[in-house]
């Protein structure tokens, strides 16, 4: 009953006909250790170990961008695999190689998706743990499939509206509000529906902290 | 057993008689009566059946028009700008605080029509609930880096050089396998992080207003 003694101290919530409680350790290894899991996954996906992935990114928007609009674009690919992948693009007005880079990939933003959601607590109380895993896994597969089609279709459109001659910065930028403006609704509902032990956890230690100073 | 507690009708275990929910199961715990307690068999005991509870979908019209409207927005823009139009601004840091201004300043004055049709009783709680709001979010997205960046702005900018190049130096030293221009992530993942930051908090609003409310009925 010790562990109970512990709960009984700590404040639990009700939201949505579900309670919530989670323990120190649990919120000290969120809010510590997850940004530190982003950053070094972000380091992990720029590794020539990963090199595959641009690969993917790159060959799959070509073949998009040959299929919607018939550009007869071209993937290069570095034999020594020491310089990012570029897709070429013949007859363009301007330039027409564009190199794809992690910021290209939105590894940034796979780092955060990931590094976060692994590290999301469970609730002590009312929570089964292989209904919450199962959980994680899907907000996961969802996330990051809809966020990388996202940013491929962002790029397809950017190459093309680049091709059709509006200026790189102009689309570039406009296009990127657009896709950071849905990619973060799309990421927020996915976590509420599914997930939303993130929010109720931050709510929880503010909870914490707001009961310990009274 | 000791008259200071109770058995959750959903597990069937003894819980302290002034908790709420049930520490085993966390589910809704009653209220025993006041008058003579019926006595517990502790043996053969079985849960009354439960009913499952129906939830409503409920579609963020707001949310999704104010999403529409920003999209609208940020593609006349692009038109104007496209055709020739300067914005009076010299960087995209400014145009992001901008955003973020217009963004808090939208959502709040949402927040405050749907408050005004939804609360019946005229408490002003949506009132204050839209100050909160906009108040947090001008204070954490807009106030804080421009009081910051006007106060400390040679400092940050000799730190934050400083703190790029001690980065760059420690990923070349640590990984030599890795790709000679290892990009640190700059503008982009910021409005991303932003954004999700700013629901993060209208969500977490929400959650207050809906324990609060509980802690109210009960």
């Amino acid at each position: 009953m010790k562990g109970n003694d512990c709960i009984q101290d700590r404040p639990i919530l009700c939201l949505n006909h579900k309670t919530y409680n989670f323990s120190n350790l649990q919120l000290a290894t969120f809010f510590i250790i997850s940004p530190i899991l982003c950053i070094l996954i972000y380091f992990f996906l720029s590794l020539q170990m990963n090199y595959w992935i641009y690969e993917f990114t790159s060959f799959f928007i070509s073949f998009l961008l040959n299929l919607l609009f018939n550009l007869n674009s071209q993937v290069i690919i570095y034999p020594n695999h020491d310089i990012f992948p570029s897709i070429f693009i013949p007859n363009h007005p301007f330039d027409g190689a564009y190199a794809i880079t992690i910021n290209c990939i939105a590894g940034h933003i796979f780092s955060f998706i990931i590094g976060v959601i692994l590290l999301v607590p469970s609730s002590k109380v009312g929570s089964i743990k292989k209904e919450f895993v199962w959980r994680k896994i899907k907000v996961l597969a969802i996330s990051t499939s809809g966020i990388f089609l996202l940013n491929v279709f962002r790029i397809i459109f950017l190459l093309y509206f680049n091709f059709k001659g509006i200026p790189f910065e102009i689309i570039h930028e406009s296009l990127f509000f657009l896709s950071a403006v849905i990619g973060a609704l799309f990421f927020v509902i996915v976590l509420e529906h599914w997930l939303p032990e993130l929010f109720v956890s931050i709510y929880y230690l503010y909870r914490l902290i707001y009961s310990k100073v009274q | 057993m000791s008259q200071d507690k109770i058995r959750c009708s959903k597990c069937g275990n003894l819980v302290q008689k002034d908790l709420m929910y049930c520490i085993h199961c966390g589910s809704l715990l009653e209220p025993a009566p006041i008058s003579s307690p019926a006595p517990i068999q502790s043996t053969s005991f079985t849960p009354p059946p439960t009913t499952p509870i129906k939830t409503k979908t409920i579609i963020p019209y707001k949310t999704i028009i104010y999403f529409a409207a920003v999209a609208l927005i940020d593609l006349i823009v692009s038109f104007f700008v496209m055709n020739g139009f300067q914005l009076p601004i010299t960087s995209f840091g400014q145009l992001y605080l901008i955003f973020f201004l217009v963004v808090a300043f939208s959502l709040g004055l949402l927040w405050l029509a749907g408050a005004n049709t939804s609360s019946s009783g005229g408490s002003g709680g949506g009132y204050e609930g839209c100050g909160y709001v906009i108040g947090a979010i001008v204070g954490i997205a807009i106030g804080v880096p421009i009081i910051l960046a006007s106060t400390f702005s040679t400092i940050a900018t000799s730190i934050g050089d400083a703190i790029s190049e001690a980065i760059n130096n420690a990923i070349s030293d640590a990984f030599t396998e890795m790709f000679a221009d290892v990009e640190i992530p700059g503008f982009e993942p910021l409005l991303f992080l932003g954004l999700f930051a700013m629901l993060s908090i209208i969500i977490m609003y929400r959650y207050h207003l809906k324990t609060k409310k509980n802690s109210l009925s009960n």
